[in-house]
């Protein structure tokens, strides 16, 4: 290396050393810690004693922790789609080229900008069973299907039933569609306009174009937007702690229905003070969080077309 | 030059942050006198009880000023402050988690201190003592505190043909009430019901005591497999059996708040609830002015052993290990302590006084008019406080759960109950483990401990005497 190579490389990790300094304080440095308390038995007030493997040993016999794998599983399941797909449709739709478009594409990502305690909180009032907007919406269709095929049809108690809690909460999950729709938004503008007038000319309409082009060149979007979001769904912890805390539950909720990775976690970590316990499911759910991002990286290779590599 | 501008202001950045991170240096006020810091989780009108006490206790000092802080979640916080060096000098916290503070050595013992002051065991109600003492050491000292009773509303008793002076005598009485007074709409969805374990289902994890015996025996001994909690189990069961579980589920989804107008409790959806002294409290504040509500024991199943049980909580004070002014805040605490300030603080709070002796006043000035059946309970015998338990957390919790799964019956009792045990047996020796391998090392320190507070003199507060 030249002196004045050397020099730039120096100046250029200078300029990025805050971030550097960053992520060795902040991400690297906690990381090395969680894995080691996870062999140790650590209350947080005594010092950690080294256990060995047994923390991971109880995990594998702990049906909660089975359970709060599960009930993450699904929630993903249900919300990760769910939300690129109202996302996808909402920035298509926000594309067209009509009045008001800015107004709507504002109004449509503000919810996102809801800090996540107020939302659990609009949102326990939204879905409780009795009151709730969402049941006095529901009621009318209800009513109306049991008048005409004589069923017993009920609206559900979103927060109390175990079967609905996880239903009511990826609902509250589309709320936070904002960032997804505004990245498949800038992806929908970078799609080039002579492919859509080449479909038109082959005869294209609407859904054709939107099977053909639209969907194509938004794939690394859907790719991205669906990593992100099974991320943060298996991050999910604010939205249902703060939803079961008002519905006088224990914080797992109902039949244990809410009980997520993270609350589990949290729970083990700040109230049972088994500091060294939740760093070893911590540690899980993080490799478990890299095997299912790699996957979906594989499995999509083939079917997400950059449009730079063409 | 250029190396110089960025380092200059990222330096200036790192030292920002981590000052946060220092301990706070500022222990005197302007006048000289040492500040001590006094966290508690109450707010609203129970802040106003404490801040009157303390403003009395700081007029009579000329040593030391008490800054009282109000958290949510002190639990938390105090552990948290206390592993990072910097806790409060005193807390005011409930007795459950006194276990999990001292087999974590996050407490400081007090015995010698009591010693030196005079504080004795003899003084207080026994339940409340023995709820600030845990292996052989006390760790705090006991304040206000309450038991529970049965309230019912007298209107709904009166419009169900029942005599509004006559609350039932046995559980089974309980319970033929509520199948008298539970009230379905044309939908047959409920209207009200006469009693629901699950409302308010503060004290989940105890019902079993109401057939005869609690959820842990001896020193490593969980019970939810035993005899009580079988038959605890059936009658929780017997409420979806009864009512319904989809009606249960939206009967409760109903409820409203605890503290406020819309408790099930004040409109007439439940009503007999397992409560506290301090419900008269908010009955006063949000109920409606013609509510009209009776007291009396919580009565047991005919199958128990006694006639009725009833749950005691007392707030206690404790000095987290590792306060710089320990002498200033056990003379605060010794303040607290003290039958005239502890008075006006359960006045306030509309509770009772763990002390044995009460001013022959204190009944009169009371504003509970069910205040002596609320002593009566608290000095039978047949009040006692939650098992003490290094993984009281856990255990709340799982056995919240179970009751909960077993009342709406989304579970089989006998299911649920095997669940429950073998879990909690296993959070409980996993603790008798940890206790083992710290044991000697702990028991060592805190003698040592006792000794050395025995350098420091009684306390200049002056407090009056406890008897």
């Amino acid at each position: 290396m030249t002196p004045i190579e050397r020099s730039r490389v120096a100046k250029g990790l200078l300029f990025i050393s805050p971030w550097i300094l960053g992520f060795l304080a902040f991400a690297l440095y906690p990381l090395l810690v969680t894995a080691y308390l996870s062999f140790t038995d650590y209350s947080v007030l005594a010092p950690p004693v080294f256990i060995g493997t047994e923390n991971y040993r109880e995990l594998f016999t702990d049906l909660d922790f089975r359970k709060a794998i599960f009930n993450t599983a699904f929630f993903a399941a249900l919300s990760v789609p769910l939300t690129a797909v109202m996302a996808c449709l909402l920035a298509v739709l926000l594309n067209f080229q009509a009045r008001g478009r800015s107004f709507f594409r504002t109004a449509f990502f503000l919810p996102s900008l809801v800090p996540m305690v107020c939302l659990g909180v609009i949102w326990r009032w939204l879905l409780n069973g009795e009151v709730g907007l969402i049941n006095q919406f529901l009621l009318p269709f209800a009513e109306g299907i049991n008048l005409l095929l004589g069923t017993q049809l009920d609206t559900p108690a979103w927060l109390e039933d175990p079967g609905f809690t996880k239903i009511g909460l990826a609902i509250t999950s589309v709320w936070g569609l904002g960032h997804a729709m505004v990245i498949f938004l800038a992806g929908l503008q970078e799609a080039p306009v002579e492919l859509y007038e080449a479909a038109e000319l082959d005869g294209a309409g609407f859904w054709a174009k939107l099977k053909s082009v639209t969907l194509p060149m938004l794939s690394p979007y859907i790719l991205f937007n669906l990593i992100m979001g099974l991320i943060a769904s298996f991050q999910v912890f604010a939205v249902p702690f703060v939803m079961m805390d008002g519905a006088n539950e224990p914080p797992g909720g109902p039949g244990g229905s809410m009980l997520f990775a993270a609350t589990y976690i949290y729970l083990s970590a700040f109230a049972d003070w088994k500091m060294g316990y939740a760093c070893a499911m911590a540690l899980i759910f993080f490799l478990l969080v890299v095997a299912l991002t790699i996957t979906l990286m594989k499995l999509s290779e083939r079917r997400v077309h950059y449009a730079a590599k063409s | 030059m250029s190396l110089l501008c960025l380092t200059i202001p990222l330096l200036v950045v790192a030292l920002t942050l981590f000052s946060g991170c220092s301990r706070q240096t500022e222990d005197r006020t302007e006048d000289g006198r040492t500040i001590v810091t006094l966290w508690t989780s109450w707010s609203g009108i129970e802040r106003k009880g404490i801040d009157a006490v303390i403003e009395d206790f700081n007029a009579s000092q000329d040593r030391i000023f008490v800054r009282a802080l109000n958290v949510t979640d002190p639990q938390t916080k105090i552990m948290l402050a206390t592993a990072g060096g910097n806790p409060p000098d005193v807390a005011i916290i409930g007795n459950q988690l006194i276990a999990a503070y001292a087999e974590n050595n996050a407490l400081i013992p007090l015995d010698e201190l009591c010693r030196q002051n005079g504080i004795r065991a003899e003084q207080y109600l026994d339940t409340f003592w023995d709820a600030a003492t845990y292996k052989d050491h006390i760790w705090a000292l006991p304040l206000t505190c309450s038991v529970t009773a049965l309230h019912y509303n007298k209107r709904i008793f009166g419009e169900a043909g029942l005599d509004p002076e006559e609350p039932p005598k046995t559980l089974e009485e309980l319970e033929r009430i509520n199948n008298l007074i539970a009230k379905r709409r044309p939908d047959h969805s409920i209207e009200c019901i006469g009693h629901l374990p699950l409302e308010p289902g503060w004290w989940r994890p105890e019902w079993s005591n109401w057939f005869g015996h609690g959820s842990f025996e001896g020193d490593d001994k969980m019970l939810f497999d035993g005899p009580a909690w079988q038959q605890t189990a059936a009658w929780l069961a017997s409420y979806h059996q009864r009512f319904g579980q989809d009606e249960l589920i939206k009967l409760r989804s109903g409820f409203g708040r605890f503290s406020s107008p819309q408790n099930p409790f004040f409109t007439g959806k439940v009503a007999m609830v397992l409560q506290g002294v301090w419900m008269n409290n908010f009955i006063e504040s949000y109920a409606d002015p013609n509510f009209e509500y009776g007291v009396a024991p919580f009565p047991a199943s005919e199958s128990a052993n006694r006639p009725y049980y009833a749950i005691a909580d007392v707030d206690l004070a404790i000095i987290p290990a590792g306060v710089e002014h320990r002498e200033e805040a056990f003379a605060l605490i010794h303040y607290l302590s003290s039958r005239p300030a502890l008075e006006k603080l359960a006045l306030a709070h509309g509770k009772m006084t763990s002390l044995r002796k009460v001013s022959p006043d204190f009944k009169d000035r009371h504003p509970h008019p069910y205040l002596q059946t609320f002593l009566d309970i608290a000095a039978s015998g047949h009040a006692r406080t939650r098992p003490q338990l290094a993984h009281f957390n856990s255990y709340l919790a799982d056995a919240s759960e179970a009751v909960n799964s077993i009342t709406y019956g989304l579970v089989s009792p006998e299911q649920a109950l095997l669940q429950l045990q073998a879990k909690q047996q296993k959070e409980l020796d996993a603790k008798l483990r940890r206790w083992r391998r710290v044991e000697e090392t702990y028991q060592e320190l805190w003698n040592k401990e006792s000794s050395s507070s025995s350098a420091s003199t009684s306390s200049s507060a002056s407090p009056s005497p406890h008897e």
